[in-house]
């Protein structure tokens, strides 16, 4: 049995969940577009692979429910029974369901849900009748099912179109040939019927049928050229473009073009493989050499095998013939002529489009030879890269070389395909001045452009590593202690280079040894250096693997969103943008709580039904966009919609209801600040309360989160228009500028983010006002908040006369912090402090700094929080005042 | 003891069968997402046998077995998948194929490998 060790339910975890969230999106596209095939093979493609995967690991709960989903998908991409709302919405339950079972099982190691009410409402969907996977008849030759639908299922139609092309090839190429044998012509004839019979296209069936008896005529035996030709006409118009009538409406299946993307990839592959090894081949000597000769020999025998695997059937007659005429000369000296293999060379040419101009790229201007003849017949249709039209043409070049039967005035439609110099030359004929070399290498460089994007295709998947979180933590962590190092270095660097001087200055020792020591100090110097700047890029570098594109973060809205909308019976089209933004994963598990309410409140509150849109003139569908930037440090997240957007009337009126804001202030808020008051505390502007908006009490509890990963929250509406909110997040949480002030004898950290200014202040400069102290800054009255008072225990004198002020803001709150040091600004690493130290609201968490002694990193958002009551304060003496009242203190009023 | 090569689009199940191999003694010389990587590595690796799941993204396992037949006919090829349609299943032995299996039937994958030894 296989091993059941932790790492194996680790990969089992990964690998539902890698599925569902391929899934999710995937059933959110097709509920807008249910008859996607390549969607629906998708979806059924996550659900097979859960269902292996839980069978494997005994998990018959949720292998049972994937098995049905995969039912549903599989009957619906057979065109048996197409997916109804309900079905959607049944599906979505069991997309959580899996959530759940996951959950479940990585908790307990077993299945405890119950899964039979979902797995009812499955079966309940009167879908038809459920496919049983295990028995379904199988159908045969021998049956030949005429009544029977059509088993389109996809696998089954790919591998009839590949088996009906390979038997056109091989009637095309046995017609190519003079004089067919009936017999074999027949025979193929009855395979294509066959084939056709086992997959149950009637109308083929019949057709194919009348083509073998108007041809396959009992007196003939060989199948004349013209009779031939006629009859792959008539086989290609069957196959080519065949109409399937069915109950969706009509739907048009080729037959013979399927295979072509497949070999077009192969066909890119092979004159790759003959760039890499066929160059001899292209550089024809004047003179004969033995070198030459061999080279050739040795790539010829690869490209053989190539082309033989291939079906190039021309391409191995022209090798085998060139290889022939080189044994020639090798064996009886012959006379060499390179004429005969420069027109081998042209053969190769013409039945492989593309070649030469990889080689003339390669060369640059060298061989233009060949060219002339095909310059008269192009047609100036020049596509910089390949469009679908050219694909035909490609096609039916390809087509050619398996057949064998490559005509040299086949090299006009392929020239169309890949652009020759001719036509650009030509094209610049019209316009004066420009330099023809520029324009052929701009050729060169679009069929580059074609092999780059084939080979970053086939190696991208292979480039990532998944990595425990945990390591990362780890290594970000060693990180930390280096960048602490670092600093300390850097201190030490500076002493001795104080000590230094001392000695330099005092002549304290013999000038040898003085010299001595400068040259030990200037190397530790460069080293000091040197480590800064690796110990910089480190850090940068583990930062980002912490980094996940915010796709991880929005993945889940669409959903959301769709369920919201519909349950308030709402349209709502989600727009997500920038999704590959980088953002720390950390702070995105932050964002998810905040952007869910955004969201909600945007579908509830902002944006109207679908009768009330139509009314005031927008679409009905309301439109909401979520969008991600990177500004400098910060990543920038808006969710705007085209909703009614806030009312500025209506939360002035409730604010002021709430006591939010004084009366006489109204006019002087900006409008940002009056759009900020749907931040605070109790405050909703719903009319009424909805299960799904809450009452108001999401959204301070946003901005705080925000802001307490060190961003901000900007709001901007127009009324009718729609609303925008944007939140500005730090890129990343585990590293901070700080500003780094000592309290008594302990070193405390500030955000330089959330720095306004700083000063020396002195006792005179403070008021008292009802306990508080206030002091002016440029004509504003701010708070000060004596950290040594916050915070006991700091050896520092809560009345120092003279001491430093920081000035700080978040959010709308600010205030002066009292310090007795201003001792730098650093870098430094935060760590998260012990659950009981958290407990006591002040700290963030804690660092090391560069002499080894610890700082402790300020939460301001709490720190203010103590000024808070000078705010209300505030507020109080201003209704005073506008009644009238004469208090004390109101000359902090300005 | 055999050379293998796993094709699946799963990364759990190209795991499982690994560790499963490589317990009872086997090399997993290379390990493929579709058929046509599984076609290209078969051409690098030449293994012993391959190891061919059917439903993948990409080129599925019956039309990538086809490549690798038509290239290197004498090519072992075994289906593990939990397809059950007899249409696939014929379409797998048509192929010569030595088995289509059942994902987790090891004992029966064993018992393919155990042939290919004595045979070898």
């Amino acid at each position: 049995m296989a091993r059941f060790d932790k790492e194996m339910w680790q990969d089992f975890v990964i690998e539902v969940q890698e599925n569902l969230e391929e899934f999710e999106p995937n059933l959110l596209l097709l509920e807008q577009q249910p008859d996607d095939l390549s969607i629906l093979n998708d979806c059924f493609r996550n659900m097979h692979s859960i269902k292996g995967a839980a069978n494997y690991m005994g998990f018959s709960k949720m292998a049972e429910l994937a098995h049905k989903i995969e039912n549903l998908m599989d009957m619906a991409r057979q065109g048996k029974a197409p997916l109804n709302q309900a079905a959607f919405d049944v599906i979505f339950k069991a997309v959580d369901l899996f959530r759940n079972l996951l959950n479940d099982i990585e908790s307990n190691h077993t299945e405890t849900l119950d899964t039979s009410e979902l797995l009812k409402e499955i079966d309940s969907l009167s879908l038809g009748p459920e496919k049983e996977l295990t028995d379904k008849p199988i159908t045969t030759f021998a049956e030949a099912p005429t009544d029977v639908e059509p088993e389109e299922d996809q696998e089954l139609l790919t591998i009839f179109q590949e088996e009906m092309k390979s038997l056109f090839n091989q009637l095309r190429s046995l017609l190519g040939a003079n004089e067919a044998p009936v017999n074999t012509v027949k025979a193929i004839l009855e395979d294509m019927e066959r084939v056709t019979n086992y997959m149950g296209h009637e109308e083929i069936l019949s057709k194919i049928k009348a083509i073998r008896t108007d041809f396959c005529k009992d007196s003939t035996v060989v199948l004349r050229e013209s009779d031939a030709s006629a009859m792959i006409e008539r086989l290609k118009e069957i196959l080519g473009n065949y109409t399937k009538l069915d109950s969706e409406g009509s739907v048009t299946v080729s037959f013979l073009s399927v295979d072509f993307e497949e070999d077009q990839e192969l066909y890119e592959i092979f004159l790759d493989f003959f760039k890499e090894i066929g160059s001899s081949l292209s550089h024809i000597p004047d003179e004969f050499q033995q070198d030459w000769a061999s080279q050739c020999q040795e790539a010829i025998e690869k490209l053989k095998t190539s082309a033989n695997y291939m079906d190039y059937m021309e391409v191995v007659r022209i090798l085998e013939e060139w290889e022939e005429r080189l044994a020639e000369l090798l064996s009886s000296s012959g006379n060499y002529a390179p004429s005969v293999f420069r027109s081998l060379w042209e053969q190769l040419t013409a039945v492989l489009p593309g070649l030469s101009e990889m080689f003339r790229r390669q060369e640059g201007q060298g061989n233009m030879r060949n060219d002339k003849e095909t310059q008269q017949n192009i047609e100036a249709d020049v596509a910089p890269v390949l469009d679908p039209r050219d694909l035909d043409v490609l096609d039916s070049a390809i087509d050619n070389l398996i057949e064998g039967k490559a005509k040299p005035a086949d090299a006009t439609d392929i020239d169309a395909v890949f652009p020759q110099p001719g036509d650009l030359l030509r094209q610049s004929e019209d316009l004066q001045g420009v330099d023809k070399a520029n324009v052929f290498f701009n050729q060169g460089d679009s069929v580059q452009g074609l092999h780059d994007v084939v080979a970053s295709q086939t190696s991208s998947s292979s480039k990532t590593v998944r990595v425990n979180l945990e390591k990362v933590e780890h290594l970000l962590e060693d990180v930390a202690e280096l960048v602490v190092l670092r600093s300390t270095m850097a201190q030490d660097k500076a002493q001795l280079e104080a000590l230094y001087s001392r000695c330099a200055d005092g002549r304290i020792l013999p000038t040898e040894q003085l010299r001595h020591l400068k040259e030990i100090l200037l190397g530790f110097s460069e080293k000091v250096s040197a480590l800064e700047r690796i110990v910089n890029q480190l850090q940068d570098g583990v930062m980002r693997i912490r980094m996940l594109p915010v796709s991880h973060l929005f993945n889940r809205f669409p959903r959301m969103v769709r369920d919201i909308a519909k349950k308030l019976h709402k349209d709502v089209e989600f727009v997500v943008s920038g999704a590959d933004t980088a953002l720390d994963k950390q702070i995105m598990e932050q964002l998810v709580d905040p952007l869910q309410h955004i969201i909600r409140n945007a579908v509830d509150h902002g944006i109207e039904s679908p009768e009330e849109r139509q009314r005031i003139g927008k679409p009905s569908k309301g439109r909401l966009a979520i969008a991600a930037s990177q500004e400098g440090n910060f990543v920038v997240i808006s969710i705007s919609d085209d909703g009614k957007g806030l009312d500025r009337d209506e939360i002035v009126r409730k604010a002021s209801g709430l006591g939010l804001i004084p009366p006489e202030k109204i006019a002087s808020l900006t409008e940002n600040q009056i759009y900020q008051l749907i931040f605070a505390p109790g405050f909703s502007t719903a009319e009424e309360v909805s299960d799904l908006s809450g009452r108001g009490v999401g959204l301070d509890v946003v901005k705080k989160n925000i802001e307490k990963a060190g961003g901000s929250v900007i709001v901007r509406s127009v009324k009718g228009k729609g609303t925008t909110i944007l939140l500005r997040i730090p890129l990343t949480l585990a590293i901070v500028r700080g500003l780094i002030v000592k309290v008594g004898h302990q070193s405390m950290v500030i955000p330089v983010s959330s720095v306004f200014e700083t000063f020396r202040i002195s006792s005179n400069d403070i008021s008292h006002v009802e306990g508080y102290e206030i002091i002016s800054r440029r004509q504003e009255t701010l708070p000060l908040i004596r950290l040594a008072s916050i915070f006991r225990g700091t050896g520092s004198a809560k009345d120092s006369k003279k001491f430093f002020a920081v000035r700080v803001r978040t959010g709308d709150i600010e205030a002066c912090l009292g310090v007795d040091a201003l001792v730098g600004q650093q870098e430094v690493v935060i760590k998260p402090l012990s659950d009981y130290l958290m407990d006591q609201p002040g700290f963030a968490g804690a660092t090391i700094l560069g002499d080894g002694s610890i700082a402790l990193i300020l939460d301001l958002a709490a720190v203010l929080e103590k000024s808070k009551g000078f705010i209300f304060k505030r507020q109080q003496i201003l209704e005073q005042q506008a009644l009238g009242a004469d208090i004390n203190g109101g000359h902090i009023l300005h | 003891m055999l050379r293998v090569l796993i094709v699946d689009d799963s990364s759990f199940m190209r795991k499982r069968l690994k560790g499963l191999l490589e317990d009872a003694g086997h090399t997993v010389v290379g390990t493929a997402r579709d058929g046509k990587e599984g076609f290209e590595l078969y051409g690098l690796l030449r293994p012993d046998l391959v190891i061919m799941d059917v439903t993948m993204r990409g080129v599925d396992g019956i039309a990538g077995a086809k490549m690798i037949k038509k290239a290197h006919p004498d090519a072992r090829i075994v289906f593990m998948s939990l397809v059950r349609d007899p249409h696939v299943i014929d379409e797998a032995k048509r192929i010569g194929s030595l088995g289509f299996i059942e994902k987790k039937d090891h004992q029966q994958l064993f018992a393919i490998i155990e042939q290919e030894n004595v045979q070898r």
